[in-house]
């Protein structure tokens, strides 16, 4: 197991690292000038060079890249154009966001995805199990930009129940913010369900036409029993990996929910810096966003080896 | 009127003329003589240096016994006027209990720091804690802030301002004439920095006299001088010598330190920022509501949501696509001020075809402006007339030069005498702001109409702005200039010979015009409406015939308020003020 996760580890290390280096040749592949984006339009070109020269974004781009790259190794991913700010401070806090967000969508998303995968798996063929597989599909597949607009447009300014802002006011209560949340998280768990649903859907089918299963029945135990004991613990398997391989997305993928609720995570974080063509902060939060998918992949793979002992043993 | 009442008024006036210098007492011959009317008076007035009181008594005197603060809106409408931060009577009862006003603002495209901001959000936020020495208002007054008054010396090249001796910064400390020498010498090599040149400043030459009074030694006479230290040059708000001392990027967020109304309690940038009210103001405050709440936006339309929402009590500035759902609409307010505003559709003159100003001026012909206003603004804005001296600033010339309309025919003519009867193809580049990408497609649908086709580019504004803004590429582009109170940067750096301004230059036409820099140094050394008018008249003349750029309009500056909010006080820059706001039921 050691060795698994070292080698893991070992790999994910890489992936940064050549992440890293993506990351720093695609901003600086951006148009436009440091200096210039700094000082605005109408700074004389003389002030431009002088900062750019300050900054030192005229040096050579390998130089440019130690600096950066030696710097992010000790925690300090530089210092945004735009905000003025160190990145780290403005990741930080643009995570500790997402994570809220995250965090309320899963709560939500993972007991009524695997519950309608179980239920549609138990009724297969079913009425029940075409309204689940099919609504769950058709609700995967509507962009999240979509039902936002719909959620906002009704709940937000027709029937004003819940806020289409999800940053509460400041210094607002836990209930509050959760209350701005849950709009937003709504669209998660709309493209969530479905997926997850239907692996679920699939795990449980397996595990009801397994061997084990039909030996559990024929040996006279309960059918609650056998499906609380037996199918749901193989089903959830591969259902837990995929739910784990989601954190990455939930926390570095919701540009467009982010956006669209003006919420400062990480992925409206993004938004801003690739708009405001802020490099420093732009290559930061990519590397923190492919850092959370790696250590996402890393829980999936982890939990998934930790359940199945044959590829533990692997 | 009896006699002795008049001898005494003329006494008045007698005493005040002896203590004026050379140019204000031509400002009071002007209005005693009938030249200029009592509103422009008040302007020009207090533009020079002269007080209210002082103005009163020469209007009495004049014959108007009703001399106050009453005047006319640039736009037209009949509007109080009152400084920012003064406690003018509210417009309706203020709700019992502790006052909050909620607000939205575009998320400014940099820290709010004061060499740095350089658009509309970031100049917002920056207003709210910090003070300029003048308020550039929306009726083009320059009205006293941290100033008490100033005046010229007689030829116009020295400036004196004299500090309200009351005026703290919210530490306690008092604000002084090195904290303006500081602020000025700090902001110099910035965002402001082509606009010292503008204005014929040397920040070497600024000396604090006394700890109330801040002398300016231009390099060149300048008659709107006073507007360079307004709230017009944005990045100007006076801040301690004592944060200068210590400014790096980014310093000023940690303190937010400033002379106004408003204490800064928290900010998170992209997101929002509040304040409280400052209990020691050192001005009358005691009408201001107790918080400001602003959250910031990228996307306009989640802003209309939110106060659709009911979230926002107000939304300072609004674009027209913006307003569309709110026209109309019994729970929001929408009004406008009109504004110089505008956007310059320029042409590369340094090459051919357009070094042909006959090819300039029929494109210009293309174009049909009140359709365009319609189309684009909603009607908010007014037509222009292809040079960039707005019809309500006072030394405008109303009959110097026909307004420009559509007339395809002479347009035909004009293209094929300057030889282009097969057509012409060139680029359109312009960026990504307001309209401004929807008119480049229009601009370019109206040329057709002739043969001349544009490939329309449009791109972000750090991209536009770094590869095709003042690149001469044989094309045509549109960019936005916005609202000042005084034309002198319009005509400054975008329109002097390039050679001239050198690294400060803006002129994306490359247009070189000898009689133009002639123009233009009277203009700015002029100190009378007279001759301002006369010299304006032959500018707009040039730039008609001339065409370097074409001013399609004027773009009026949209608001919103919920209609249980009164007292939000907006500027054409971007500046707001909710000190007078209250919110009733």
């Amino acid at each position: 197991m050691g060795k698994f996760i070292l080698r893991r580890l070992g790999l994910a290390l890489i992936t940064l690292f050549l992440l890293s280096v993506l990351v720093f040749i695609g901003t600086q592949l951006l148009p436009g000038d440091v200096g210039r984006r700094i000082l605005g339009p109408f700074a004389t070109q003389e002030a431009v060079d002088v900062l750019n020269a300050r900054l030192g974004t005229d040096r050579p781009l390998l130089v440019q890249y130690w600096d950066w790259i030696t710097s992010a190794l000790t925690g300090d991913l530089g210092f945004s154009i735009s905000f003025s700010r160190p990145v780290t401070e403005l990741l930080g806090r643009a995570l500790l966001n997402s994570l809220k967000l995250a965090a309320l969508a899963f709560v939500i998303v993972v007991p009524l995805s695997l519950l309608g995968g179980i239920v549609a798996a138990l009724k297969r063929g079913k009425l029940v199990d075409r309204i689940i597989t099919v609504g769950g599909l058709s609700a995967t597949v509507i962009p999240e930009f979509v039902s936002g607009v719909v959620l906002i447009v009704i709940f937000a300014v027709f029937l004003g129940w819940l806020p289409g802002f999800a940053t509460a006011p400041a210094g607002s209560g836990l209930l509050t913010q959760l209350k701005h949340l849950i709009l937003p998280a709504i669209p998660l768990v709309l493209v969530l369900f479905g997926y997850i649903a239907r692996i679920t859907r699939a795990g449980v089918i397996e595990a009801l036409d397994a061997d084990y299963t039909r030996t559990a029945i024929l040996k006279g135990l309960p059918r609650s029993r056998v499906i609380r004991r037996d199918v749901l613990r193989n089903a959830l398997l591969p259902t837990i990996a995929v739910i784990a391989s989601q954190v990455g997305y939930l926390v570095g993928g919701l540009v467009v929910v982010e956006v669209l609720f003006q919420y400062q995570g990480v992925g409206k974080l993004l938004f801003d810096a690739a708009r405001n063509a802020d490099f420093p902060l732009l290559a930061g939060g990519v590397l923190v966003v492919g850092a959370a998918f790696q250590v996402s992949m890393l829980l999936a793979d982890l939990a998934y080896s930790w359940l199945n002992p044959r590829i533990r043993l692997s | 009127m009896d006699r002795a009442k008049r001898r005494a008024q003329m006494e008045q006036v007698d005493y005040i003329r002896r203590r004026s210098n050379p140019v204000q007492n031509h400002v009071i011959d002007e209005v005693q003589y009938g030249k200029i009317t009592r509103r422009e008076f008040l302007r020009r007035g207090s533009l020079l240096g002269l007080s209210f009181p002082v103005m009163g008594v020469i209007l009495s005197a004049c014959g108007d016994e009703t001399a106050g603060t009453t005047t006319t809106a640039a736009g037209g409408a009949t509007t109080t006027s009152a400084a920012p931060g003064t406690t003018a009577a509210p417009g309706t009862t203020a709700a019992a209990g502790p006052m909050t006003v909620r607000t939205a603002l575009p998320a400014p495209a940099v820290g709010v720091d004061p060499v740095l901001i350089n658009d509309e959000g970031g100049l917002a936020v920056f207003g709210q804690a910090a003070e300029y020495l003048i308020f550039s208002d929306d009726e083009l007054n320059p009205v006293p802030v941290l100033a008490d008054s100033w005046e010229p010396s007689g030829d116009g090249d020295v400036w004196t301002f004299h500090l309200n001796p009351n005026a703290t910064f919210h530490d306690g400390s008092p604000v002084t004439a090195e904290d303006v020498v500081a602020t000025v010498q700090g902001i110099a090599e910035g965002n402001a920095g082509p606009a010292f040149q503008t204005f014929g400043v040397d920040p070497g030459q600024v000396v604090a006299v006394d700890p109330q009074t801040v002398e300016f030694t231009l390099t060149q006479p300048n008659g709107a001088f006073p507007f360079f230290m307004s709230s017009d040059n944005y990045n100007a708000a006076i801040l301690p010598a004592s944060f200068w001392a210590e400014y790096t990027e980014g310093s000023y967020e940690q303190s937010f330190i400033g002379s106004g109304p408003w204490i800064n309690e928290s900010y998170e940038p992209g997101v929002s920022a509040v304040y409280v009210r400052n209990e020691d103001y050192w001005r009358d405050n005691s009408g201001q509501p107790d918080r400001l709440e602003i959250t910031f936006f990228a996307d306009e339309a989640a802003a209309v949501t939110g106060f659709q929402e009911g979230r926002f009590d107000t939304i300072p500035h609004i674009s027209y696509s913006g307003a569309t759902a709110l026209i109309g609409s019994p729970d929001a307010s929408v009004t406008s001020i009109s504004t110089a505003q505008h956007r310059q559709v320029y042409f590369d003159t340094s090459a051919p075809p357009f070094d042909d100003p006959r090819v300039r001026q029929a494109i210009a012909l293309t174009l049909n402006r009140p359709n365009l206003i319609e189309g684009l603004l909603g009607g908010y804005g007014v037509v222009g007339n292809d040079h960039p001296i707005w019809e309500n600033f006072p030394m405008y010339n109303p009959d110097a030069v026909g307004q420009r309309e559509e007339d395809l025919a002479t347009a035909q003519q004009l293209l094929e005498a300057a030889g282009y009867a097969d057509g012409i193809e060139a680029p359109l580049d312009t960026l990504v702001f307001f309209e401004v990408e929807d008119l480049a497609q229009l601009i370019a649908g109206s040329a057709a109409q002739i043969g001349v086709n544009l490939t329309v580019g449009v791109y972000d504004s750090g991209t536009y702005y770094t590869d095709y803004w003042l690149a001469a590429a044989n094309s045509m582009g549109i960019v936005n200039y916005g609202h000042r109170g005084v034309p002198n940067v319009y005509l400054g750096a975008p329109l002097l010979s390039p050679e001239r301004t050198g690294d400060a230059s803006w002129n994306a036409s490359h247009w070189s015009n000898e009689d133009y820099d002639a123009l233009f140094d009277q203009f700015v050394t002029s100190g009378d409406l007279d001759t301002q008018r006369e010299i304006a008249g032959q500018i707009q003349t040039l730039l008609n015939e001339e065409v370097p750029f074409i001013v399609p309009y004027y773009v009026d500056h949209i608001s919103v308020s919920s209609p249980s909010f009164s007292g939000l006080e907006v500027t054409g820059m971007g500046h707001f003020s909710v000190v007078e706001g209250s919110l009733s039921g």
